[in-house]
Protein backbone atom coordinates (compact mmCIF):
# COMPACT_ATOMS: atom_id res chain seq x y z
CA UNK A 1 0.00 0.00 0.00
CA UNK A 2 0.90 3.24 -0.83
CA UNK A 3 1.50 6.38 1.95
CA UNK A 4 -1.22 8.15 -0.03
CA UNK A 5 -3.62 5.20 0.11
CA UNK A 6 -2.97 4.38 3.64
CA UNK A 7 -3.29 7.83 4.49
CA UNK A 8 -6.40 8.72 2.92
CA UNK A 9 -8.47 4.81 4.30
CA UNK A 10 -6.68 5.76 7.69
CA UNK A 11 -8.40 9.31 8.09
CA UNK A 12 -11.69 7.49 6.60
CA UNK A 13 -11.35 5.02 9.02
CA UNK A 14 -10.69 7.15 12.18
CA UNK A 15 -13.17 9.26 10.91
CA UNK A 16 -16.30 7.69 9.83
CA UNK A 17 -18.13 7.25 13.52
CA UNK A 18 -17.41 11.02 14.16
CA UNK A 19 -20.99 11.73 13.88
CA UNK A 20 -21.92 14.27 15.58
CA UNK A 21 -25.28 14.83 17.24
CA UNK A 22 -26.43 17.94 15.28
CA UNK A 23 -29.27 19.09 17.18
CA UNK A 24 -27.68 19.76 19.98
CA UNK A 25 -24.15 21.13 18.36
CA UNK A 26 -26.93 23.36 17.27
CA UNK A 27 -28.34 24.33 20.85
CA UNK A 28 -24.80 25.36 21.43
CA UNK A 29 -24.29 27.32 18.56
CA UNK A 30 -26.93 29.47 19.70
CA UNK A 31 -25.73 29.50 23.42
CA UNK A 32 -22.27 30.60 22.76
CA UNK A 33 -23.98 32.68 20.24
CA UNK A 34 -25.95 34.47 22.88
CA UNK A 35 -23.90 34.57 25.65
CA UNK A 36 -20.86 36.62 23.42
CA UNK A 37 -23.82 38.98 23.02
CA UNK A 38 -24.54 38.97 26.41
CA UNK A 39 -20.93 39.28 27.17
CA UNK A 40 -20.66 42.56 24.89
CA UNK A 41 -23.23 44.23 26.39
CA UNK A 42 -21.89 43.83 29.76
CA UNK A 43 -18.58 45.08 28.49
CA UNK A 44 -20.05 48.42 27.06
CA UNK A 45 -22.11 48.79 29.80
CA UNK A 46 -19.08 48.20 32.65
CA UNK A 47 -16.88 50.25 29.94
CA UNK A 48 -19.57 52.98 30.02
CA UNK A 49 -19.68 53.01 33.88
CA UNK A 50 -16.16 52.78 34.76
CA UNK A 51 -15.87 56.10 32.04
CA UNK A 52 -18.30 58.17 33.37
CA UNK A 53 -16.99 57.09 37.42
CA UNK A 54 -13.90 58.02 35.88
CA UNK A 55 -15.10 61.40 34.03
CA UNK A 56 -16.74 62.18 37.41
CA UNK A 57 -13.72 62.06 40.31
CA UNK A 58 -10.55 62.54 37.98
CA UNK A 59 -9.52 59.58 38.26
CA UNK A 60 -6.26 59.05 36.58
CA UNK A 61 -6.61 55.14 36.61
CA UNK A 62 -9.03 54.08 33.98
CA UNK A 63 -6.71 52.49 31.36
CA UNK A 64 -5.90 49.62 33.95
CA UNK A 65 -9.34 49.56 35.49
CA UNK A 66 -10.48 48.85 31.81
CA UNK A 67 -8.27 46.09 31.59
CA UNK A 68 -10.48 43.05 31.73
CA UNK A 69 -12.04 41.54 35.11
CA UNK A 70 -12.43 38.66 36.69
CA UNK A 71 -14.60 35.54 36.72
CA UNK A 72 -15.22 34.07 39.61
CA UNK A 73 -16.62 30.65 40.17
CA UNK A 74 -20.45 30.57 41.80
CA UNK A 75 -20.74 28.47 44.45
CA UNK A 76 -23.13 25.76 44.25
CA UNK A 77 -26.72 26.46 45.47
CA UNK A 78 -27.79 24.85 48.56
CA UNK A 79 -28.88 21.60 48.44
CA UNK A 80 -26.15 20.70 46.20
CA UNK A 81 -23.28 20.34 48.11
CA UNK A 82 -21.29 17.05 47.12
CA UNK A 83 -22.82 16.94 43.96
CA UNK A 84 -20.35 17.68 40.75
CA UNK A 85 -20.92 20.44 38.12
CA UNK A 86 -21.95 18.05 35.20
CA UNK A 87 -19.24 18.93 32.83
CA UNK A 88 -19.86 20.34 29.37
CA UNK A 89 -19.45 17.27 27.33
CA UNK A 90 -17.80 13.93 27.34
CA UNK A 91 -18.04 10.66 29.54
CA UNK A 92 -19.12 11.17 33.26
CA UNK A 93 -18.03 8.90 36.17
CA UNK A 94 -21.42 7.32 37.66
CA UNK A 95 -21.96 9.80 40.50
CA UNK A 96 -23.73 12.96 41.88
CA UNK A 97 -24.23 15.79 39.77
CA UNK A 98 -25.80 19.28 39.42
CA UNK A 99 -26.63 20.68 36.34
CA UNK A 100 -28.26 23.63 34.57
CA UNK A 101 -31.51 23.99 32.72
CA UNK A 102 -30.63 24.97 29.21
CA UNK A 103 -31.05 28.40 28.56
CA UNK A 104 -31.25 29.42 32.45
CA UNK A 105 -30.07 32.68 34.00
CA UNK A 106 -27.99 32.77 37.06
CA UNK A 107 -31.19 32.77 39.13
CA UNK A 108 -32.59 29.49 37.45
CA UNK A 109 -32.18 26.56 40.08
CA UNK A 110 -30.20 23.87 39.35
CA UNK A 111 -30.76 20.12 38.72
CA UNK A 112 -29.07 17.35 41.31
CA UNK A 113 -28.85 14.20 39.26
CA UNK A 114 -27.92 10.66 40.14
CA UNK A 115 -26.19 9.36 36.66
CA UNK A 116 -25.10 6.46 36.53
CA UNK A 117 -22.50 4.37 34.82
CA UNK A 118 -22.56 4.85 30.64
CA UNK A 119 -23.71 7.99 30.54
CA UNK A 120 -21.61 11.21 28.95
CA UNK A 121 -22.68 14.99 29.29
CA UNK A 122 -23.71 17.15 26.72
CA UNK A 123 -24.05 21.04 27.03
CA UNK A 124 -24.01 20.61 31.03
CA UNK A 125 -27.58 20.74 30.91
CA UNK A 126 -27.80 16.89 29.58
CA UNK A 127 -26.86 13.50 30.09
CA UNK A 128 -27.15 10.84 27.13
CA UNK A 129 -26.56 7.14 26.68
CA UNK A 130 -23.97 7.47 24.10
CA UNK A 131 -24.91 4.57 21.54
CA UNK A 132 -28.39 5.12 21.97
CA UNK A 133 -28.97 8.83 21.75
CA UNK A 134 -31.22 8.73 24.42
CA UNK A 135 -31.20 10.48 27.75
CA UNK A 136 -32.35 13.40 29.79
CA UNK A 137 -32.00 16.93 28.90
CA UNK A 138 -32.92 20.11 31.33
CA UNK A 139 -34.46 22.89 29.67
CA UNK A 140 -36.00 26.25 29.91
CA UNK A 141 -38.19 27.04 27.70
CA UNK A 142 -39.37 31.09 26.71
CA UNK A 143 -41.17 30.52 23.37
CA UNK A 144 -43.52 28.19 21.87
CA UNK A 145 -43.58 27.07 17.96
CA UNK A 146 -46.88 27.57 16.71
CA UNK A 147 -45.98 25.51 13.83
CA UNK A 148 -42.67 23.52 14.44
CA UNK A 149 -41.55 23.15 11.08
CA UNK A 150 -41.85 26.81 10.15
CA UNK A 151 -38.16 27.83 10.64
CA UNK A 152 -39.39 31.32 9.95
CA UNK A 153 -41.84 31.19 13.17
CA UNK A 154 -40.28 33.34 16.07
CA UNK A 155 -42.68 31.66 18.58
CA UNK A 156 -45.03 33.25 21.18
CA UNK A 157 -44.62 33.18 24.81
CA UNK A 158 -47.04 31.49 26.54
CA UNK A 159 -47.04 32.68 29.57
CA UNK A 160 -45.21 31.95 32.85
CA UNK A 161 -46.72 28.77 34.36
CA UNK A 162 -46.13 25.29 34.19
CA UNK A 163 -49.75 25.42 32.50
CA UNK A 164 -48.93 28.13 30.04
CA UNK A 165 -46.25 26.10 28.59
CA UNK A 166 -48.29 23.00 28.67
CA UNK A 167 -51.13 24.63 26.89
CA UNK A 168 -49.25 26.07 23.96
CA UNK A 169 -47.63 22.64 23.55
CA UNK A 170 -50.60 20.89 23.70
CA UNK A 171 -52.19 23.87 20.68
CA UNK A 172 -48.92 23.12 18.76
CA UNK A 173 -49.55 22.13 15.18
CA UNK A 174 -48.21 18.94 14.00
CA UNK A 175 -47.24 17.43 17.56
CA UNK A 176 -49.55 15.52 19.40
CA UNK A 177 -49.78 16.09 23.58
CA UNK A 178 -51.29 13.91 25.76
CA UNK A 179 -53.56 15.74 28.27
CA UNK A 180 -51.10 17.22 30.93
CA UNK A 181 -51.41 15.50 34.55
CA UNK A 182 -50.73 16.81 37.83
CA UNK A 183 -47.14 15.46 38.80
CA UNK A 184 -44.31 16.20 41.93
CA UNK A 185 -40.31 15.55 40.85
CA UNK A 186 -38.08 16.46 44.11
CA UNK A 187 -41.04 18.31 45.82
CA UNK A 188 -42.31 20.64 43.03
CA UNK A 189 -45.87 20.44 41.93
CA UNK A 190 -45.95 20.62 38.08
CA UNK A 191 -47.33 18.84 34.97
CA UNK A 192 -46.42 15.86 32.88
CA UNK A 193 -46.87 15.19 29.51
CA UNK A 194 -45.59 13.26 26.51
CA UNK A 195 -45.21 15.49 23.04
CA UNK A 196 -45.18 12.63 20.04
CA UNK A 197 -43.67 14.17 16.61
CA UNK A 198 -45.12 12.46 13.40
CA UNK A 199 -43.16 9.72 11.91
CA UNK A 200 -40.67 10.01 9.53
CA UNK A 201 -41.96 10.90 6.08
CA UNK A 202 -45.69 11.26 7.42
CA UNK A 203 -48.11 13.77 5.46
CA UNK A 204 -47.93 16.74 7.64
CA UNK A 205 -44.75 16.19 8.88
CA UNK A 206 -41.72 18.47 9.07
CA UNK A 207 -40.27 18.09 4.96
CA UNK A 208 -36.54 17.58 7.03
CA UNK A 209 -38.10 15.36 9.61
CA UNK A 210 -36.57 17.92 12.30
CA UNK A 211 -39.68 19.47 15.03
CA UNK A 212 -38.59 23.32 16.34
CA UNK A 213 -40.28 22.93 19.33
CA UNK A 214 -39.40 25.87 21.68
CA UNK A 215 -37.00 28.38 22.54
CA UNK A 216 -35.27 28.23 25.71
CA UNK A 217 -34.63 31.19 27.83
CA UNK A 218 -31.31 31.83 26.05
CA UNK A 219 -33.05 32.08 22.41
CA UNK A 220 -31.43 28.87 21.56
CA UNK A 221 -33.92 26.13 19.44
CA UNK A 222 -35.38 22.32 21.11
CA UNK A 223 -35.44 20.19 17.74
CA UNK A 224 -36.76 16.84 18.29
CA UNK A 225 -36.26 14.45 14.93
CA UNK A 226 -39.36 12.75 13.49
CA UNK A 227 -41.51 9.72 15.62
CA UNK A 228 -39.81 10.76 19.01
CA UNK A 229 -41.94 10.72 21.91
CA UNK A 230 -40.43 13.47 24.28
CA UNK A 231 -41.71 12.54 28.06
CA UNK A 232 -42.03 16.54 29.87
CA UNK A 233 -42.13 16.71 33.19
CA UNK A 234 -42.91 20.84 33.82
CA UNK A 235 -42.14 22.38 36.97
CA UNK A 236 -43.02 25.40 38.70
CA UNK A 237 -39.92 26.28 40.67
CA UNK A 238 -39.82 29.40 42.89
CA UNK A 239 -41.01 31.49 40.27
CA UNK A 240 -39.23 29.75 37.75
CA UNK A 241 -40.53 27.53 35.08
CA UNK A 242 -38.26 24.60 34.04
CA UNK A 243 -38.62 21.75 32.37
CA UNK A 244 -37.62 18.19 32.51
CA UNK A 245 -36.95 16.41 29.70
CA UNK A 246 -37.00 12.28 28.35
CA UNK A 247 -36.58 11.17 25.19
CA UNK A 248 -38.61 8.05 25.49
CA UNK A 249 -36.07 5.80 23.19
CA UNK A 250 -33.49 3.52 23.89
CA UNK A 251 -32.74 0.13 24.92
CA UNK A 252 -35.01 -1.22 28.22
CA UNK A 253 -31.74 -0.74 30.21
CA UNK A 254 -31.42 2.75 29.28
CA UNK A 255 -34.71 3.87 29.77
CA UNK A 256 -35.13 2.40 33.29
CA UNK A 257 -31.37 4.19 33.97
CA UNK A 258 -33.37 7.39 32.58
CA UNK A 259 -36.60 6.49 34.92
CA UNK A 260 -34.17 6.07 37.80
CA UNK A 261 -32.74 9.29 37.00
CA UNK A 262 -36.11 11.33 36.67
CA UNK A 263 -37.06 9.38 39.90
CA UNK A 264 -34.21 10.73 42.30
CA UNK A 265 -33.60 14.59 40.67
CA UNK A 266 -33.63 16.99 43.18
CA UNK A 267 -34.43 20.90 41.66
CA UNK A 268 -32.56 23.47 43.84
CA UNK A 269 -32.69 27.05 44.36
CA UNK A 270 -29.95 29.46 43.80
CA UNK A 271 -29.31 31.26 46.51
CA UNK B 1 -33.35 38.57 23.78
CA UNK B 2 -34.88 35.80 21.09
CA UNK B 3 -32.83 35.33 18.22
CA UNK B 4 -34.40 32.29 15.55
CA UNK B 5 -32.16 30.59 13.14
CA UNK B 6 -32.72 31.87 9.57
CA UNK B 7 -33.57 28.78 7.89
CA UNK B 8 -30.84 29.40 4.82
CA UNK B 9 -28.29 29.16 8.16
CA UNK B 10 -29.70 26.03 9.67
CA UNK B 11 -29.45 24.38 6.32
CA UNK B 12 -25.76 25.53 6.25
CA UNK B 13 -25.03 23.74 9.35
CA UNK B 14 -26.63 20.33 9.16
CA UNK B 15 -24.82 19.96 5.49
CA UNK B 16 -21.27 21.06 6.89
CA UNK B 17 -21.26 20.76 10.42
CA UNK B 18 -19.66 17.04 10.38
CA UNK B 19 -17.34 17.99 7.75
CA UNK B 20 -15.94 20.36 9.82
CA UNK B 21 -16.00 18.20 12.90
CA UNK B 22 -13.94 15.66 10.77
CA UNK B 23 -11.71 18.47 8.92
CA UNK B 24 -10.92 20.02 12.86
CA UNK B 25 -10.60 16.47 14.51
CA UNK B 26 -7.56 15.20 12.19
CA UNK B 27 -5.72 18.48 13.06
CA UNK B 28 -6.60 18.49 17.00
CA UNK B 29 -6.58 14.71 17.20
CA UNK B 30 -9.41 15.34 19.89
CA UNK B 31 -13.22 15.25 19.91
CA UNK B 32 -14.37 17.21 21.91
CA UNK B 33 -12.11 19.85 20.98
CA UNK B 34 -12.79 19.43 17.45
CA UNK B 35 -16.50 20.02 18.22
CA UNK B 36 -15.77 22.51 19.94
CA UNK B 37 -13.77 24.19 17.08
CA UNK B 38 -16.38 23.53 14.49
CA UNK B 39 -18.98 25.58 17.24
CA UNK B 40 -17.13 28.33 17.49
CA UNK B 41 -16.63 29.00 13.67
CA UNK B 42 -20.87 28.33 13.86
CA UNK B 43 -21.20 30.68 15.94
CA UNK B 44 -18.98 33.37 13.91
CA UNK B 45 -20.70 32.65 11.06
CA UNK B 46 -23.97 33.21 12.51
CA UNK B 47 -22.53 36.63 13.64
CA UNK B 48 -21.59 37.02 9.93
CA UNK B 49 -25.30 36.32 8.85
CA UNK B 50 -27.24 39.27 9.03
CA UNK B 51 -24.45 41.09 9.63
CA UNK B 52 -23.05 44.42 6.92
CA UNK B 53 -20.81 41.69 5.33
CA UNK B 54 -22.66 38.97 4.49
CA UNK B 55 -20.63 35.82 3.80
CA UNK B 56 -20.63 34.80 -0.17
CA UNK B 57 -19.79 31.27 0.45
CA UNK B 58 -20.38 30.42 3.95
CA UNK B 59 -19.47 26.60 3.62
CA UNK B 60 -15.94 27.46 2.48
CA UNK B 61 -15.99 30.70 4.75
CA UNK B 62 -17.07 28.57 8.18
CA UNK B 63 -14.66 25.67 6.77
CA UNK B 64 -11.65 28.10 6.52
CA UNK B 65 -12.31 29.56 9.85
CA UNK B 66 -12.42 26.28 11.65
CA UNK B 67 -9.17 25.56 10.11
CA UNK B 68 -7.22 27.86 11.44
CA UNK B 69 -9.03 27.96 14.62
CA UNK B 70 -7.82 24.36 14.28
CA UNK B 71 -4.27 24.86 13.75
CA UNK B 72 -4.32 27.83 16.28
CA UNK B 73 -5.40 25.37 18.97
CA UNK B 74 -3.10 22.56 17.58
CA UNK B 75 -0.07 24.70 17.90
CA UNK B 76 -1.07 25.78 21.51
CA UNK B 77 -1.18 22.18 22.56
CA UNK B 78 2.30 21.12 20.95
CA UNK B 79 3.50 24.20 22.93
CA UNK B 80 1.72 23.50 26.21
CA UNK B 81 1.52 19.72 26.84
CA UNK B 82 2.46 16.39 24.93
CA UNK B 83 -0.50 14.33 25.18
CA UNK B 84 0.01 10.57 24.64
CA UNK B 85 -2.55 8.57 22.73
CA UNK B 86 -3.64 6.35 25.88
CA UNK B 87 -4.57 9.80 27.54
CA UNK B 88 -6.87 10.60 24.39
CA UNK B 89 -10.69 10.43 25.64
CA UNK B 90 -12.27 7.00 25.38
CA UNK B 91 -14.75 8.11 22.81
CA UNK B 92 -12.72 8.92 19.86
CA UNK B 93 -13.23 7.16 17.41
CA UNK B 94 -9.67 6.38 16.22
CA UNK B 95 -9.23 2.99 14.29
CA UNK B 96 -6.10 3.26 12.42
CA UNK B 97 -3.66 4.05 15.97
CA UNK B 98 -0.71 4.28 14.09
CA UNK B 99 -1.79 7.09 11.45
CA UNK B 100 -3.37 8.85 14.11
CA UNK B 101 -0.33 9.10 16.25
CA UNK B 102 2.45 9.99 12.88
CA UNK B 103 -0.13 12.92 12.34
CA UNK B 104 0.65 14.30 16.33
CA UNK B 105 4.44 14.14 15.18
CA UNK B 106 3.48 16.78 11.72
CA UNK B 107 3.04 20.62 12.00
CA UNK B 108 -0.67 21.56 12.43
CA UNK B 109 -0.76 23.57 9.11
CA UNK B 110 0.83 19.90 7.45
CA UNK B 111 -2.31 18.26 9.27
CA UNK B 112 -4.47 20.34 8.15
CA UNK B 113 -3.41 20.19 4.27
CA UNK B 114 -3.61 16.80 4.84
CA UNK B 115 -6.79 16.30 6.04
CA UNK B 116 -8.49 18.97 3.42
CA UNK B 117 -6.48 17.27 0.34
CA UNK B 118 -6.86 13.45 1.10
CA UNK B 119 -9.96 12.95 3.44
CA UNK B 120 -12.46 15.74 1.87
CA UNK B 121 -10.90 15.09 -1.43
CA UNK B 122 -10.48 18.86 -2.17
CA UNK B 123 -8.03 19.87 -5.25
CA UNK B 124 -4.74 21.79 -4.39
CA UNK B 125 -6.16 25.34 -5.75
CA UNK B 126 -8.95 24.64 -2.72
CA UNK B 127 -7.10 24.03 -0.63
CA UNK B 128 -4.95 26.77 -1.31
CA UNK B 129 -7.80 29.12 -0.75
CA UNK B 130 -9.03 26.99 2.33
CA UNK B 131 -5.51 27.83 4.03
CA UNK B 132 -4.81 31.29 2.80
CA UNK B 133 -1.70 30.38 1.18
CA UNK B 134 -0.40 29.98 -2.31
CA UNK B 135 -1.09 26.52 -4.11
CA UNK B 136 2.73 25.70 -4.34
CA UNK B 137 3.07 25.88 -0.84
CA UNK B 138 0.13 23.10 -0.09
CA UNK B 139 2.13 21.24 -2.67
CA UNK B 140 5.06 21.51 -0.32
CA UNK B 141 2.93 21.26 2.86
CA UNK B 142 1.84 17.75 0.95
CA UNK B 143 5.25 16.62 0.12
CA UNK B 144 6.65 16.92 3.35
CA UNK B 145 3.66 15.40 5.33
CA UNK B 146 3.75 12.54 3.22
CA UNK B 147 7.61 11.99 3.45
CA UNK B 148 7.40 12.01 7.07
CA UNK B 149 4.70 10.06 7.45
CA UNK B 150 5.84 7.27 4.91
CA UNK B 151 9.01 7.04 7.00
CA UNK B 152 6.94 6.78 10.59
CA UNK B 153 4.34 4.24 9.18
CA UNK B 154 7.04 2.17 7.26
CA UNK B 155 5.09 2.71 4.01
CA UNK B 156 6.49 2.87 0.38
CA UNK B 157 6.96 6.50 0.00
CA UNK B 158 6.09 7.51 -3.87
CA UNK B 159 6.93 11.24 -2.56
CA UNK B 160 8.25 12.25 -6.10
CA UNK B 161 4.78 12.83 -7.73
CA UNK B 162 3.16 15.46 -7.96
CA UNK B 163 -0.41 16.73 -6.57
CA UNK B 164 -2.99 18.90 -7.86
Amino acid sequence: MSVEDRIRHGLRANTEQLRPALEHAEEVVMLKVQRRRKARRVRYVGAGALVAAAVAVGAVWLPSALQGGTVTEEPGPAGSEGATPLPREGRIAPGTYVAQFNGGGPATPRAVLEVPSGFQAWGGSAVLEPGDSAGLGLYTATRVMGDPCDRGDLGEDPGPSAADLARALAAQERTRASSPTPVTIGGHDGLYLELTTPEPGAPGGCADDRYDLWRTGAGGPRFVGAGEVQRLWILDVAGHRVVVDVEQSGSEDVVRDVDAMVEAIRIVEQP
Amino acid sequence: MEHPVHPDYEWVFRTTYPAVVRTAFVIVRERGLAEEVAQDAFVRLYERWDGIEPVEQPQAWVHAVAVRMAVRQARRRRTTSVVDLDDRPVDDPVVDVDLHRALGELPPRQRAAVALYYLEDRPVAEVALLLDVSPSTVKQHLHRARARLAVLLGEETEVAGDVG
